[in-house]
């Protein structure tokens, strides 16, 4: 009766296209109030959901995404990369892709990179010839990417729910992400060489290069300062994310003087406001999250996953591919919220490591955002080309197919994700 | 916004939150790994200045339409029925912030009255922390209202 309840006034309310921290919560509050589990201490629990010094980590490094955005650096960055790379075969896609792994993993939202490298690299891919819906696809693929690159606020808030240390999850993440960029580049590559799109007619000469290496040095020593700094143990993930509001606005005002202190006023509320709705889910996913454990939907639930499942490869399978059918209709965060509290028992019982299913986790979410029929980031690459979502999504058939043989291969090979994080003495399984 | 016009007061808070929590976690990370010295009351004001931020920046982001929701059925109705949603869910989402902020009241009361908790790094009342909710989500009702009427006048142009 009570999961029935719970259940149920959720998923009405999400198809009637509410708000998923409003049906989130009015689900919770229903069953909260139903059954008597204490109403009363629904403020209190409200501010203490955010109240948290991880969870502080996500409005620095929104933070610091706005800002390197606004100051222009997507185009230095790409400009760099077509120097270096815009004249081999498929040129520029591979452009866009390599724009997207650096740039993704600078904001940690799939959808921003979509729409930030979108608008600077879409119109001359069509201008030489590409397939808009192929550019589309390529860009809306490897902005997937930035879930799984850190910084990444996923990850944040799989530590958030699983209580596992977020700089070994950042750290964790590196080569899975570096792996599936390398596998994206190759797949770019591929289709362009088949399809005849050739590289840019100048090569930059070497001096060019320099120069656009030199102009973009600051921007691509973002990632280097925060994650060596967590690397090393230095900083904490939430201290990393403000030593980064404060180097990108140095390099951003100083270095390449793109903004200026006026242009503040609208950074900081575009990053409040993109946090604010990720923590409008986190608040409420909490809420609701606490009364399913309370009313005993969450240990049910996993003893029946536990009990389905033969082991833990079969398991793992088996929720990859519920985790790429809801990435096609739902966000990470509410995604996370809604699974990871059911499968931390399954994880436990048939002792699978925390870190490692975590990246396994957050890769399966980031191929589900750029799966037909539905991903998020495909919707935005749509809407900046202007076409209709299915001809991208047919467009990104090849890139979903190499993300899918990429997550087989994390799942089979834990060591690719856990040697970093144990080498930096960040974990220990 | 650089037009000339006066930047909106709940702008100025979220900004000036936000901008106010960076400052304070970057000056304790600097004094923790220069003078060796950190502050630990810093925590304690940084996250509840984020509870803040985050009730003032819902108000926003609800008055742009920037909340997370399901569309893919919801634009399956016919428009009539879109537009009942948009203020069946508009009341819903005023209703669960109208409930936090009575309990929330509710807890300040108590707290002014039976309890007297005071927090653990700086020692000053809880209540004070508290107090931000209910007054901050005056801009989420006004957002919600805002981002209602935006989203029925869409409707309504998609209509003609």
């Amino acid at each position: 009766m009570e999961v029935l309840l719970i259940s149920s006034v959720f998923l009405v309310l999400m198809v009637l296209g509410v708000p998923i921290g409003t049906a989130l919560g009015v689900a919770g509050v229903v069953t909260i109030y139903q059954f008597d589990l204490g109403i009363e201490m629904l403020g209190v629990n409200f501010a203490s959901g955010i109240a948290s010094f991880p969870l502080l980590a996500i409005p620095f490094f929104v933070l610091a995404g706005v800002i390197l955005d606004r100051a222009g650096l997507a185009a230095t960055i790409a400009r760099f990369f077509e120097l270096l790379v815009g004249k081999s075969t498929g040129g520029l896609a591979m452009v866009a892709v390599m724009t997207c792994i650096f740039w993704g993993s600078l904001s940690g939202s799939g959808p921003a990179t979509t729409a930030a490298v979108g608008m600077i690299l879409l119109a001359p891919m069509i201008k030489h010839g590409y397939d808009k819906s192929f550019a589309g696809a390529t860009i809306a693929n490897a902005s997937d990417l930035s879930i799984i690159l850190p910084p990444s606020i996923a990850f944040i808030i799989y530590g958030n729910i699983t209580s596992v240390s977020v700089s070994a999850l950042f750290v964790a993440g590196i080569i899975p992400g570096v792996l599936t960029g390398a596998g994206t580049v190759l797949v770019a590559y591929l289709v362009s060489r088949k399809r005849g799109y050739r590289g840019l007619a100048q090569r930059g000469s070497t001096m060019e290069i320099w120069q656009a290496f030199r102009k973009s040095i600051w921007a691509l020593l973002a990632p280097v300062v925060i994650l060596g700094g967590i690397y090393s143990g230095i900083f904490t993930p939430t201290e990393a994310a403000v030593v980064a509001v404060f180097y990108s606005l140095f390099v951003a005002v100083f270095i390449y003087r793109s903004i200026h202190w006026r242009d503040m006023i609208d950074m900081l509320v575009d990053a409040a406001v993109t946090s604010s709705v990720i923590m409008f889910i986190v608040v409420f996913a909490g809420i609701f999250t606490w009364t399913t454990s309370v009313i005993g939907v969450i240990d049910r639930a996993a003893e029946l996953i536990v009990s389905i499942a033969p082991n833990a490869i079969v398991m793992i399978i088996l929720i990859d591919f519920l985790l790429l059918a809801l990435g096609m209709v739902l966000d990470a965060i509410s995604i996370s919220y809604l699974l990871m509290p059911i499968l931390i028992p399954v994880l436990e019982a048939f002792g699978i490591d925390p870190v490692w299913y975590g990246v396994i986790f957050i890769s399966a979410l980031a191929v589900g955002q750029a799966t037909p029929p539905v991903g998020v980031n495909l919707f935005t690459a749509a809407n900046l080309i202007g076409s209709d979502v299915d001809s991208v999504a047919k467009e990104a058939i090849p890139y979903v197919v190499m993300d899918v043989v990429v997550l087989i291969i994390l799942s089979l090979l834990p060591i690719l994700s856990l040697y970093l994080p144990i080498k930096a003495g960040l974990y220990a399984p | 916004m650089r037009s000339g016009k006066p930047i909106r007061a709940d702008y100025w808070i979220a900004a000036v939150l936000l901008m106010s929590m960076a400052l304070i976690a970057f000056v304790n990370v600097l004094s923790r790994y220069f003078i060796h010295f950190s502050i630990g009351a810093t925590e304690e004001i940084t996250i509840n200045l984020f509870v803040w931020m985050t009730v003032v920046g819902t108000g926003i982001a609800f008055e742009r339409g920037a909340q997370l929701g399901m569309v893919t059925f919801f634009n399956l109705f016919p428009l009539k029925v879109r537009k009942t949603l948009v203020v069946f869910s508009a009341l819903l989402g005023a209703g669960l912030l109208i409930l936090v902020c009575i309990y929330m009241i509710q807890a300040i009361y108590d707290e002014l009255t039976l309890f007297h908790a005071t927090s653990a790094a700086l020692g000053i009342p809880v209540w004070i922390y508290y107090a931000g909710v209910p007054l901050f989500s005056v801009f989420v009702f006004r957002g919600i209202y805002r981002g209602t009427l935006a989203r029925l006048a869409a409707i309504d142009g998609k209509a003609s």
